[in-house]
């Protein structure tokens, strides 16, 4: 009869430890779980989200969103140099559309920006908080146990001198979060716009954040434009039906700028604007697509020239620390 | 969630062993049906769990295992009858045996050649025939493998020749011989088990303990740690230092240790979970690992790394090729005429070499492969050829194995061997492979690495934790490799301390494991631009 | 018979105590070229074929191991 209890003690300790085993994962995941929406790469959102709240609470009238395609080609200080507008680059690697939702909407907590021109390639990529969309009783897991989804939480945590090094830091305050790469890398393939390429359209979680966010930026009293910047590896004709069409039937309100239909008219040349290979913009292509933009912008909304305005000599600063415009 | 467990059925992916669904789902549910089925079923819990387990990575190909188990049992069934027949001489029946012995592992082998090296045999005939002007053509045939099928179809080839030795009597039990083949836990990575060693209690349906199970699971945790903290940490590093545009040789030394490292970490740490799994079954599948890095040579780190598949080729290749008349009588030819040591030298050679191009080529169809298994070839040999002479030299400088120069001199020497082989191992093809080891010496610059240390996919933390990972690892190797009792020691503090330090442990794997979000191989690679 | 044997032993491995070994083959001392070329010698000066099935620990771990495989197979 000893060994018998014996044998079900070990058992029983056995229960008790996987019982508290979740006790801890549940108590961690309350304690980890960030106060925002549900993100994809929450150290980057907060990354950020903490570089742009050093910007002066309601000095910023223009935001640009979107991932690399959109920190390649859009420059405020070139904006600013040029119109006078101020604006912020809130485009991140590989940003996946619910993040810049995040991002926009924590933005929206200090600043009252205009306009929003969010990039439309973050639209075509995976734009779900989880890794794997169709990995769905992971994903359950992981909602009912964010400590599993947020476990990198710790990366935030780093010295001061590898936070000054980060790409979204570095220079962030004086670039406002655009980054200048003058590297060349021709792009020598053909007109990627007339080639017939397979039809595509938005897929329902993209669909459903953009939603969100064209409701984000009414409430918000912002007008949001779309735009494609000129990628010869990542954009194509299917693409931009799928924008025009999604948009037609949903917010026909939205504006939609397609910049790879206006390659010749700002005069892009594949052999010199591009850093590899045609995927993104380089300096010199983000100068061209930046006038357009800036004219684009000032024509159609009511933006601010600060250029003689004392409250905004830091900008001035910053343009002349530059030295690119 | 019915459908998405059809799904997750019918998709054809598999969960592998480091994936969380196998220790928390699959791994308790099958133990519990397993406890709670009466004795003489539990068996089919493990043969219905394994054939699942088989069927959610090759679906139909299960019936090669299957089959692979047939002709296993048949042929030991047909050798017994014929041993039993008196009336026939023992020659006879010997020379019986070996027909249908060799029958056996032709159609095996036969089998695992024309699934998995067709095409490989294939285009090197294409390859072939352009030297000569021809113009042979190969359509790639690009079959499924199915999944383990070079380890079962070894395990089976044992099993055959035990029984033709003697060493183990046919068995007359076909489910045991099955569930022996396609037992899960050692499925898709071994390790290459013997049929005397775990057919038993594979089938004794023996109920398990809690013991067993807290074994297990704290096996499976250590393999855990070591794939998902260090291993998976270094992948996509190891990804774009493989990529052809290697440019430096500092670049390459780095491709070749990080390797090295995610390759031990990865293959050790998923036998880690797989001996924790067949520990939680009361089954001791045999150490694939003896802390490798701890060799003295090249042939001592073959007895310490991806131990059954050198003990297999040993006995399966190694002996019955040095042991065979012909080779004998060579051997002694040579002995005879230039002494003993040529003697040493000679004899194992032509068996070295059949068992070194078997290790290459077991690896797969490619011929970086089978160059890796030549390597060792040619770099054993000729340890063999200077074991003497250099313990002449220790003698004469008065060093004895056990110093410290020795042994940092060895440590040194066998590192630098195993990275380089590995680096071979893993680079596209051979003149790939060749070009990296030709930049360590003509275009080597400390500064091209510490230039690129950001763009490898790894950040700050992630270096840290991979160095604390290793660090530990280093430390338990040394306990082990001393022979140091580490769980006796950890049961020896009260419980709630145990409690809290596996808590610690199971965290650590959670927290710093690279996985989920932000840690996209491929993702990353395209990511930082 | 036995001396002959530790002779042979002792040729290949001057380093190990066969006397009082046990372990030979389970404790890793003799690797698998001391057993090919040991095995070579024993064949000749017992005029015997040693073949792979004969190649386990219970044959090889020590002195005595040895004698009596020799004399079974001499036997045979």
């Amino acid at each position: 009869m000893k060994s018998y209890f014996e044998k079900y003690k070990k058992t029983v300790h056995g229960i008790i430890f996987v019982g508290g085993l979740f006790a801890l994962l549940i108590i961690l995941s309350l304690v980890i779980k960030p106060k925002s929406g549900e993100v994809y790469d929450i150290n980057t959102v907060q990354m950020k989200c903490e570089a742009t709240a050093k910007e002066r609470a309601e000095s910023i009238d223009v935001a640009f969103a979107g991932n690399s395609e959109s920190y390649r080609a859009f420059s405020p200080l070139q904006l600013y140099a040029q119109k006078g507008v101020t604006s912020y680059n809130l485009g991140a690697s590989a940003l996946r559309v619910c993040d810049c939702r995040e991002i926009l909407g924590n933005f929206f907590k200090q600043q009252s920006p205009k306009v929003i021109v969010l990039e439309t390639d973050t639209l075509f990529e995976e734009g779900s908080p989880y890794r794997d969309p169709d990995a769905h009783l992971t994903n359950k897991v992981e909602k009912k146990l964010p400590l599993f989804h947020y476990h990198t939480f710790y990366k935030r945590w780093i010295p001061e001198s590898v936070k000054e090094k980060d790409m979204y830091w570095k220079d962030a305050s004086v670039f406002k979060g655009f980054l200048a790469e003058t590297a060349v890398r021709p792009y020598e393939g053909g007109d990627y716009m007339s080639v017939e390429a397979p039809k595509t359209k938005i897929r329902e979680t993209n669909r459903n954040v953009l939603k969100d966010i064209i409701k984000l930026c009414e409430k918000n009293s912002a007008s949001l434009v779309l735009v494609s910047a000129p990628s010869a590896t990542n954009w194509n004709s299917a693409k931009h039906a799928a924008v025009v069409k999604w948009l037609d039937e949903n917010a026909p309100q939205v504006a939609y700028l397609d910049i790879n239909e206006k390659l010749d008219e700002i005069g892009i040349d594949w052999a010199n604007d591009t850093m590899d290979g045609g995927n993104h913009m380089n300096l010199y292509g983000s100068k061209k697509v930046m006038d357009y933009i800036g004219d684009y912008l000032t024509e159609n909304y009511a933006l601010a020239d600060h250029r003689n305005d004392s409250n905004y000599k830091d900008w001035e600063d910053n343009v002349r620390k530059a030295g690119l415009y | 969630m019915l459908e998405n467990f059809i799904t997750f059925l019918k998709s054809g992916i598999g969960v592998s062993y480091a994936m969380w669904q196998y220790p928390v789902l699959f791994l308790p549910v099958t133990l519990l049906l397993y406890q709670l089925f009466p004795q003489r079923f539990r068996r089919y819990v493990l043969l219905a769990a394994s054939l699942l387990f088989f069927a959610f990575f090759s679906g139909i190909l299960i019936v090669f295992p299957i089959a692979a188990s047939l002709i296993s049992y048949a042929a030991g069934r047909i050798m017994e009858n014929i041993a039993g027949n008196k009336e026939i001489k023992r020659k006879e029946r010997t020379r019986r045996r070996k027909r249908v012995l060799a029958a056996g592992i032709i159609i095996l082998l036969a089998t695992l050649a024309v699934i998995k090296y067709s095409d490989f045999a294939g285009l090197t005939l294409v390859r072939i025939s352009h030297i000569f002007h021809g113009n042979f053509q190969w359509n790639l045939l690009d079959w499924a493998v199915p999944v383990g099928i070079s380890y079962f179809t070894l395990e089976a080839i044992a099993y055959m020749t035990d029984v033709f030795r003697d060493d183990i009597k046919a068995e007359h039990d076909f489910i045991k011989l099955l569930l022996f083949i396609v037992f899960f836990p050692k499925l898709m990575e071994g390790p290459i088990s013997r049929y005397n060693e775990i057919a038993d209690d594979l089938s004794s349906g023996r109920a398990t303990t809690a013991d067993n199970v807290a074994n297990g699971y704290q096996r499976i945790l250590w393999g855990l740690f070591k794939k998902l903290v260090i291993a998976d940490h270094l992948a996509p590093a190891v990804d774009i230092l493989f990529q052809n545009n290697i440019m430096d040789g500092s670049l390459s030394v780095a491709a070749a240790i990080l390797f090295t490292i995610q390759e031990y970490m990865d293959f050790s740490g998923t036998i880690d979970i797989v001996i924790g799994s067949g520990i939680t079954f009361g089954v001791h599948l045999t150490e694939n690992f003896r802390q490798p890095f701890f060799a003295k040579n090249a042939s001592d780190f073959w007895h310490r790394w991806h131990i059954t598949l050198g003990t297999f080729f040993r006995d399966y290749i190694f002996y019955p090729v040095t042991l065979a008349k012909p080779v004998m009588k060579f051997t002694k030819k040579v002995r005879d005429k230039f002494g003993k040591f040529a003697g040493t030298i000679a004899a194992p050679m032509l068996a070295l070499f059949l068992v070194w191009l078997s290790n290459g080529l077991w690896h797969g169809p490619r011929w970086t492969y089978i160059f890796y298994g030549m390597y060792y070839f040619v770099l054993i040999e000729l340890e063999n050829i200077f074991e003497e002479p250099f313990l002449g030299v220790l003698k004469k400088l008065k060093l004895t194995e056990e110093s410290i120069t020795v042994r940092v001199f060895r440590f040194i020497k066998l590192f630098i061997i195993v990275i380089i082989g590995e680096m071979f191992f893993r680079a596209d093809n051979i003149a790939i492979g060749v070009k990296m080891f030709m930049q360590i010496f003509t275009n080597f610059h400390l500064n091209v690495l510490a230039e690129n240390a950001g763009f490898l996919g790894l950040d700050f933390w992630d270096y840290w934790t991979v160095a604390a990972g290793m660090l530990l690892v280093i430390a338990v190797s040394v306990l082990k490799e001393r022979g140091y009792p580490i769980r006796t020691k950890l049961m020896a503090y009260p419980i709630a301390a145990r409690f809290a330090f596996w808590y610690v442990c199971i965290l650590a794997v959670v927290i710093f494991g690279a996985y989920g979000n932000g840690y996209d191989a491929a993702g990353m690679i395209y990511a930082k631009f | 018979m036995r001396e002959r044997i530790l002779e042979i032993l002792q040729d290949q491995r001057p380093d190990v105590d066969f006397e009082n070994e046990t372990e030979l083959v389970s404790g890793k001392i003799l690797e698998s070229f001391d057993i090919v070329s040991i095995v070579s010698e024993l064949d000749d000066e017992f005029d015997i074929e040693i073949t792979p099935k004969d190649l386990k620990a219970e044959n090889f771990d020590s002195l005595e191991a040895l004698e009596n495989l020799i004399e079974r197979l001499s036997e045979e």
